[in-house]
């Protein structure tokens, strides 16, 4: 006997059947936007070529290379302006400042100098990530339990000893978040990086099949980024819980 | 504890020596640079003036600042409600979570090519992908929050006789309020963006456009005047936001600093 | 008026992963209007249970409970509550002003009766002044007032009260006991409250009804036979307020056996 059919299952056809009926004899039906079956055709032709799969490397290239500079840069950043309450004063506006300024905004400087290259792209994942780990990291680090860090001084504890046992480990779920939220940004910002400034990956190949007209290939690369989007969600959640599976997320 | 004037002086004035020194920095630095891409900070900031302080800006930065306020107001609006709805019935999220799970997924500047499909390159295009894309976070926190009302509050309210109406406008979604604003903050950065990216992608007007066009025919101080001026935009909107909603959520801020 | 409720053959069983839970069983008790009842029973028995049916939150799996001669189908008419966390039952993004009126906004009532009411209600409960404040600015004593202060706000004609005074530190919680009496004298609500402490549900009320067993039932209606105006120091050194107060302990201890009258 078969069961209900998946409310997930249900809406996902629904929506899929109101998109090829709109497109093939609905209200956009003249309007030359590719229908289901032409994408999952373009798709098809993506999926199995080899051109893709070296987008797709360099777009992840690019996300890993920032990302791990970034959080190269920023923990050890975070955790000293974290320990000095004159770094943190002096770094705040700064920091916010940047944080706060979307990447997007300095891409046409950034070509001018380092051109459409995966230097670009890395350079602006770097530049996105930074501030706002190094933030993250620092409230982590400032967030250290008032009674413990005062008992440790009581028993006399180095200041080694206070970072090492009270500050870092309360820096450890920001830290978490942050590296979560940082890997997903750093795809995001690789991609961004390749549509609008040219840099390689995927996000260029959309820039080219939008500039050719191949609008089949370009529906069908964007619906390749949401899969992509969900299955880096997924398992970065994954890699934390398994990682740290002290921290409830 | 309690902020005297010279304290909050001195907090300012701490915060404020690396900015200083960065912009002395650049100055002196780029005073003789002959680097073509690093031109003087001095004429920068003359071209800056020369540009946004005339009819110029009304022309530029007037399109994007009226897509981006359209965008995001329709955003704001659709994403409550929508998910308010959703939010208040049980099978609602089961069918939609799928759909909105994958719309988010895409990064939201790629999502303008495909208005570009759509649309053509005109207003609708621009104002249908800031939207779309800042409807995403507002729609999930309204769901979150309408969902995770306390139960104690909405039963009080029941034995109350509260009716649904004013259950949901007095009881769920007050509650629901510091949710909701951080999913309008997210919104808000991504309808900025999207505003940007959808003029780098459909070239024609407003202050991406310019600043695009300007790197490409190598007019290297319009270029840096276009990224100061669309950064600052981007920090004061976030600033002005801030503004709103420390004064909205005043009694959720003023119940943390308590607990 | 202050109302009567009565509890005919209430059962209550939840159905968990482990199977079926019977928490209540064939409770029955009548409470006659303008009294003061104590609920207690042994931690986890089913009190909270038995008053969210009483409050109708809750639909019982078996029985009925009848207001004004007619079962309940949701929360009756002219009940007011007041329940244990007070710091979740407030709306903190409300005045105390308007935590209060939020109730009345239901009854069509003008605008001067209206703060004319919240004022009453908060001089009741001694909070004259506070109108302004959120509740979170106030001590969790204080907070449990505006809640009952709310609850008086709607002129009830059936109160109900879950341990309202267990998170407040003990010298709070006399004097909130002592404002319940005097509410009770003020108003002669009927008045029905959840508590684990025996010495406050006997100073309080006129019935104690003492939940035991599981399935839980009413193993006994202690009749409290001490008379207002009560006092924190005579009526608790009434050797009547002990032989009661021991009484309801071994009660609730599983130690004696009920009807074994004192
Ligand atoms: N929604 C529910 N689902 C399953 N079991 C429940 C539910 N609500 C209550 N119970 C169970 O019913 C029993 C009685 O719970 P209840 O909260 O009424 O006890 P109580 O007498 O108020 O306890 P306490 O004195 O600790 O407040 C408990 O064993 C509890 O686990
Ligand atoms: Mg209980």
């Amino acid at each position: 006997m078969l069961g209900p059919v998946p409310p997930a299952v249900v809406s996902v056809v629904a929506a899929l059947a109101l998109w090829q009926l709109a497109t093939s004899v609905g209200p956009l039906a003249n309007l030359s936007i590719p229908s289901v079956t032409e994408t999952a055709g373009a798709l098809v032709t993506e999926l199995t070529s080899a051109q893709f799969y070296i987008r797709l490397w360099e777009t992840i290239q690019m996300a890993v290379a920032g990302f791990v500079i970034a959080m190269g840069l920023a923990i050890p950043l975070g955790v000293l302006i974290g320990l000095s309450r004159f770094a943190w004063r002096s770094t705040k506006f700064t920091f916010d400042f940047f944080k706060v300024i979307p990447p997007i905004v300095i891409i046409p400087i950034v070509i001018l100098v380092l051109g459409p290259t995966m230097q670009m792209g890395i350079f602006l994942i770097v530049f996105t990530l930074v501030f706002a780990m190094s933030i993250q990291t620092g409230l982590g680090v400032r967030d250290a339990d008032a009674v413990l860090l005062e008992t440790m001084r009581c028993y006399g504890m180095s200041t080694w000893k206070q970072i090492r046992y009270a500050r870092l480990p309360s820096a450890g779920p920001y830290i978490a978040v942050g590296v979560r939220l940082s890997a997903s940004a750093a795809l995001v910002v690789s991609i961004v990086a390749g549509l609008i400034g040219g840099a390689p990956g995927l996000g260029k190949s959309i820039l080219l099949s939008q500039a050719s007209g191949d609008d089949p290939r370009t529906f069908a690369t964007v619906f390749v980024l949401g899969v992509i989007g969900i299955a880096v969600s997924r398992v970065v959640i994954w890699t934390q819980r398994k990682a740290i599976f002290w921290m409830p997320t | 504890m309690i902020m005297t004037w010279w304290r909050r002086i001195l907090i300012v004035l701490i915060g404020a020596w690396i900015p200083v020194t960065i912009i002395y920095a650049w100055w002196t630095l780029s005073a003789e640079s002959a680097n073509p891409y690093f031109p003087p900070l001095s004429l920068i900031l003359e071209r800056f003036t020369e540009l946004w302080f005339s009819q110029e800006f009304v022309v530029t930065v007037f399109p994007s600042l009226r897509n981006f306020i359209l965008g995001y107001a329709l955003a704001c609006l659709i994403g409550i409600v929508l998910g308010t709805l959703i939010g208040g019935s049980r099978t609602g999220i089961k069918y939609a979570e799928p759909i909105i799970d994958f719309v988010r997924s895409i990064p939201a500047v790629a999502t303008v090519p495909i208005f570009i499909v759509i649309f053509g390159l005109d207003i609708a295009m621009r104002v249908a992908s800031i939207t779309v894309a800042a409807t995403m976070p507002i729609l999930i926190a309204t769901i979150q929050g309408v969902r995770s009302a306390d139960v104690v509050q909405v039963e009080t309210a029941r034995v109350f006789h509260l009716s649904k109406s004013q259950q949901l406008w007095r009881v769920r979604l007050p509650g629901a309020l510091p949710l909701i604003f951080s999913g309008l903050q997210l919104g808000l950065q991504i309808a900025f963006i999207v505003t940007i990216a959808s003029e780098f992608l459909g070239s024609g007007f407003g202050i991406g456009s310019f600043t695009l066009i300007a790197t490409e025919s190598f007019l290297i101080l319009d270029a840096w005047t276009g990224v100061i001026l669309m950064g600052l935009l981007g920090y004061l909107i976030n600033v002005v936001f801030d503004i709103v909603e420390r004064f909205t959520l005043r009694w959720y801020y003023g119940q943390k600093k308590i607990v | 008026m202050s109302i009567g409720i009565t509890i005919s053959d209430v059962s209550m069983s939840f159905e968990t992963p482990t199977g079926t839970k019977d928490v209540l069983r064939n409770v029955s008790y009548s409470v006659t209007p303008g009294l003061f009842v104590a609920i207690v029973g042994p931690s986890g028995v089913g009190k909270t249970t038995l008053l969210r049916i009483l409050t109708g939150l809750t639909k019982p799996t078996g029985g009925t409970v009848q207001v004004r001669g007619s079962a309940i189908e949701g929360p009756p008419d002219g009940l007011a509550v007041v329940l244990q966390d007070y710091t979740r039952s407030l709306m903190p993004w409300l005045t105390v002003e308007k935590n209060i009126s939020l109730p009345l906004r239901k009854k069509r009532i003008a605008k001067s009766e209206l703060s004319a009411r919240v004022r009453e209600s908060l001089a009741e409960v001694g909070l004259e002044g506070t109108e302004k404040s959120y509740p979170w600015q106030l001590s969790g004593g204080m907070q449990q007032r505006v809640a009952i202060a709310r609850a008086l706000a709607t002129r009830p004609d059936l109160l109900i009260m879950d341990e309202p005074f267990a998170s407040v530190d003990a010298q709070t919680r006399f004097d909130l006991e002592d404002l319940v009496l005097k509410v009770r004298k003020d108003f002669g609500i009927t008045t029905l409250m959840v508590t684990h402490d025996i010495d406050e549900a006997v100073y309080l009320s006129d019935e104690v009804v003492v939940l035991y067993g599981k399935p839980a039932g009413v193993r006994e209606v202690v009749s409290v036979d001490i008379n207002f105006p009560r006092s924190q120091i005579e009526t608790r050194n009434d050797p009547r307020f002990a032989e009661l107060r021991t009484h309801v302990y071994s009660l609730v201890r599983g130690l004696s056996e009920p009807t074994e009258v004192v």
